[in-house]
Parts: structure tokens; C-alpha cells; sequence
């Protein structure tokens, strides 16, 4: 018997669907006008990420990650392949789009609210460059060029706090995560 | 803070760029080969760490789906999950179980009982205490979703924010009109902050924002908006004697725009205006 909603969409349970959309509409929403900025870009993203989440439901395991956290991922990857289209020339569209989905598989954890607060806690415990870069990134969906041009911060600079900063993080929620359910 | 020290492998570095940028092609293969070689990566913890992250970040702004917009959403959802029981799984014809909540943690629907409440305002407030001093842009965004909010939020926020101040035309001859407006190109978002335009009858015409952009042969609609209006869905009334602030709502990419201008014109809008009402004109600039 399928005991979250995206096991019920994964069973083909349509009724399943409203909960989905209305449990998870406004985060998709705002995690569209946050990083794409237009109105019209952001409600083809968050038409596009749902037809994921849909096909992607029967990939949800709830003991990696949450529900939210798993349409959050889902709908950060499409957010970050739009952008590609948008901004990389036309040869970039070549790409594997498998590439992008490959680290799917992903899913549960802790509820949403205490996946974020430990973000937060986490964020707070990086060093201040490296939580700039990372906020600049990841809420603000900047490259790292545009970071480099923002920040007046070397490219490579941006790209190293980027990365073990997010890297950090993932280190850190990890062990939170642990010392939440131990 | 150890761990800050440690050598990233070169699969960790390209996953932590997945999660934030547009892989070139070059670097996508070069994680297709390092998924081969470091076959304990978890190609996907990077990516959950960010849309956690992602997730605290716009909960504090967090606006709810356009309605229309969720019942196309659930309408789509509903073919393809319907449609994919029906192909595939006769049994899910069977009567859906009752909307139970997981038993392995609280809904996030229930956010809005006491003790979700009070974790996400505790979230909020460790999100200020662990940002303050060096981004003031997030305790701005504290403030609630109203688009007075908004545009402070987008002001403290837009990194490449351009902005300008409207000047009256010849329809506005003799009032007392002002007003400012800012737009940034990487968020694709602005907004207006008007004082003192005269009410419309949005029966008979309508307030349209154009966009000025020098690589764009006609002016780009930046939507349409009210004074005080309450026929049109988008109008915002005025507070007494204070500011109407309307975001902008551009129909196209705007990349680089020099000015921004408002004409009168019937319901609805126009496509291309013959800007014979032309109300105000403000220059960008940064």
C-alpha cells in the first residue's frame, strides 16, 4: 500500500496528483520566479518540472531524502538545464540530457522543515565567501562567471569556493542529519 | 572546518557544478567518466544538498502557484498519471487509498499546526542570524510578499539591477506625478513604484509599460496594470496617499533595456502602441 503521495502518483493514483500539486505547487512556483526572474519563463518551467515529477514519482525513496527535498532536486535540475538553453550557445544543446537526470535516483529523509532548517544551520557554518558564492549560485541561479563579474572575485576563486562550499554543506547536512536521528 | 581543507575529487567538483551551472559538453563527459571511476560517488547527494539549500532560501519569499496555472499543472498530471495506470497498472482502477499523511514525517501541508510554524520560524530566524552582516538582501526578504516587499527584496537583492525615475509627458501636463523603476536582467524582473497617476476605468482603458530595448525594433510589452482599478485581475489599489508598486511583467526576454515607458491604451493592451497617450518616461541606468 503506497504511503506517500508520490508513491500513490507512482501507483497511478490520479487523485494523488491535486495532493501533489497542492502540497508542492508553491514551492515549485517560487523556486521558478526565484531563479528564472519572468513570470511566463517560470510557469513553462514549473509545467515542464511537474511532467518530471509525474514520470519521476516511481524513483522517489524515502529513505534517501524527503518528499520536498526530491521535488526540489527535480526541479532545480530542470531550472539548471533551462539556463543552459537560455544562455550556452546552440552547440551546448547537444549535451546528454541523461547526464543531467542522472543523479535522480534521489529522495528521501527528513520532512521538508527540518531538511531546511538544517540547510540553514549549515549555510551558517561555511566560511562567508563560500556561503556569498553558494547563495549567489544556487537561490540566485548565477554563473560562475556572473559571480566572478559580481564579486570581483577571481573565476577560479568563485569556482573553488563553490564547489567545496556546496560540497561542505553536503558534508554537513549529512552529519546533522545523523545527529538528528540518532 | 577540517573538511574545508580536504582536496575535493575531480567527480565531486563537476557533480558540485552539476548542481549550480550548465555543464559544458567537455565537463559532461568528463563526469560520465568519473561516475565510471569513482563508482562510490552519489551522483545525486551534491544536487539534494542544493535544492535543500534552495528550499530554506525561497520558503521566507515563498509565493503559492498561480491558480490557473495549478489547475493546468493537476490537469496534465492527472492524463499522464491516469493514462499510465490505465497502460499499465489495472489495479490502480482500484479506489485510492484516503489521503494519509506519511508516517515517516510530518506533511509539509501541516506547516501551518503550531510546532511546524514555530520550526520554520525558528528556520527563518537562524537563516537571519547566520547571514546577517554579510547579506542584508536576506533579511530583506523577510518581509511579506506584498510587491512593496517584492521590490524592496529586488532592490537589495538584483546584483545588476538598473533603475530610473519617471518624468511626466504631455497627458500628465500639471499633475503631480512621480515615480521610479528598476530592472534587472539576470533575474528578468522589475518593478514600478508610481505616486500620484490618476485613476483609470479599466472598462476603458488601461496603464501599459513598455520596454525600451536598443537590439528590439518595437518597445516590448511589460504588461498591463490599474489604479485603483477592480476589474482587471492584476490591479493593485493604492494605499491612501502612498505608492503603487507594480511588478513588470515583460512578454519577452529583456536583455539590456535603456528605458521604460507607460501609455494609456484599451483594455487589454495593444501589441504596438501609437503611444499618442504616452504618461511617463523614465532612462535606465545603473
Amino acid at each position: 500500500m503506497p504511503e506517500s503521495l508520490l508513491e500513490k502518483v507512482a501507483a497511478g493514483d490520479a487523485m494523488a496528483v491535486d495532493e501533489v500539486v497542492a502540497r508542492y505547487g508553491g514551492l515549485v512556483w517560487s523556486l521558478c520566479r526565484r531563479y528564472l526572474g519572468g513570470a511566463a519563463e517560470a510557469e513553462d518551467a514549473a509545467q515542464e518540472i511537474f511532467v518530471d515529477l509525474w514520470r519521476s514519482a516511481a524513483r522517489f525513496d524515502a529513505s534517501i531524502s524527503s518528499e520536498a527535498n526530491f521535488v526540489a532536486t527535480i526541479a532545480r535540475r530542470r531550472l539548471v538545464d533551462r539556463a543552459r538553453k537560455d544562455f550556452r550557445d546552440p552547440g551546448s544543446l547537444d549535451l546528454p540530457t541523461d547526464l543531467i537526470a542522472a543523479a535522480s535516483a534521489a529522495a528521501l529523509q527528513a520532512e521538508i522543515g527540518d531538511e531546511a532548517a538544517l540547510a540553514v544551520e549549515a549555510l551558517g557554518e561555511l566560511r562567508e565567501e563560500q556561503r556569498q558564492v553558494l547563495v549567489l549560485a544556487v537561490y540566485h541561479g548565477l554563473t560562475h562567471e556572473r559571480i566572478a563579474e559580481v564579486t570581483r572575485m577571481p573565476l577560479g576563486t568563485v569556482k573553488t569556493h563553490a564547489r567545496r562550499g556546496l560540497i561542505r554543506l553536503r558534508d554537513l547536512l549529512d552529519a546533522k542529519r545523523s545527529g538528528v536521528r540518532a | 572546518m577540517s573538511d574545508l581543507e580536504r582536496e575535493p575529487r575531480r567527480g565531486e567538483e563537476i557533480l558540485a557544478d552539476r548542481a549550480t551551472q550548465p555543464l559544458d559538453p567537455l565537463a559532461a563527459v568528463a563526469l560520465e567518466t568519473a561516475l565510471v571511476v569513482e563508482p562510490e560517488l552519489d551522483a545525486g547527494a551534491l544536487d539534494r544538498a542544493a535544492a535543500a539549500l534552495h528550499s530554506a532560501l525561497v520558503h521566507v519569499v515563498r509565493e503559492p502557484m498561480p491558480a490557473a496555472l495549478a489547475a493546468r499543472v493537476a490537469a496534465r498530471g492527472r492524463e499522464i498519471v491516469g493514462g499510465t495506470a490505465r497502460a499499465s497498472a489495472p489495479e490502480a482502477s482500484l479506489p485510492p487509498a484516503p489521503a494519509a499523511t506519511p508516517t515517516t514525517a510530518p506533511a509539509p501541508s501541516d506547516r501551518s499546526d503550531f510546532v511546524s510554524s514555530l520550526g520554520w520560524l525558528v528556520a527563518a530566524a537562524a537563516l537571519v542570524l547566520a547571514v546577517a552582516g554579510f547579506w542584508p538582501r536576506i533579511r530583506e526578504a523577510l518581509d511579506p510578499p506584498t510587491p512593496a516587499g517584492e521590490m524592496r527584496l529586488f532592490e537589495a537583492r538584483a546584483v545588476d539591477r538598473l533603475s530610473g525615475t519617471f518624468a511626466a509627458q504631455a497627458e500628465l501636463a500639471g499633475r503631480d506625478v512621480a515615480g521610479r523603476c528598476a530592472w534587472s536582467d539576470s533575474e528578468q524582473r522589475g518593478f514600478l513604484a508610481l505616486r500620484g497617476l490618476p485613476p483609470n476605468d479599466a472598462t476603458q482603458e488601461q496603464y501599459q509599460l513598455w520596454i525600451l530595448v536598443p537590439s528590439q525594433e518595437h518597445p516590448i510589452d511589460g504588461g498591463v496594470f490599474d489604479v485603483k482599478g477592480v476589474a482587471a485581475a492584476d490591479a493593485t489599489a493604492v494605499p491612501a496617499g502612498g505608492e503603487l508598486v507594480v511588478p513588470v511583467a515583460a512578454k519577452l526576454r529583456v536583455l539590456g533595456p535603456t528605458a521604460f515607458a507607460i501609455t494609456i491604451e484599451k483594455p487589454g493592451g495593444v501589441v504596438v502602441s501609437d503611444r499618442k497617450r504616452l504618461v511617463l518616461l523614465a532612462t535606465l541606468s545603473r
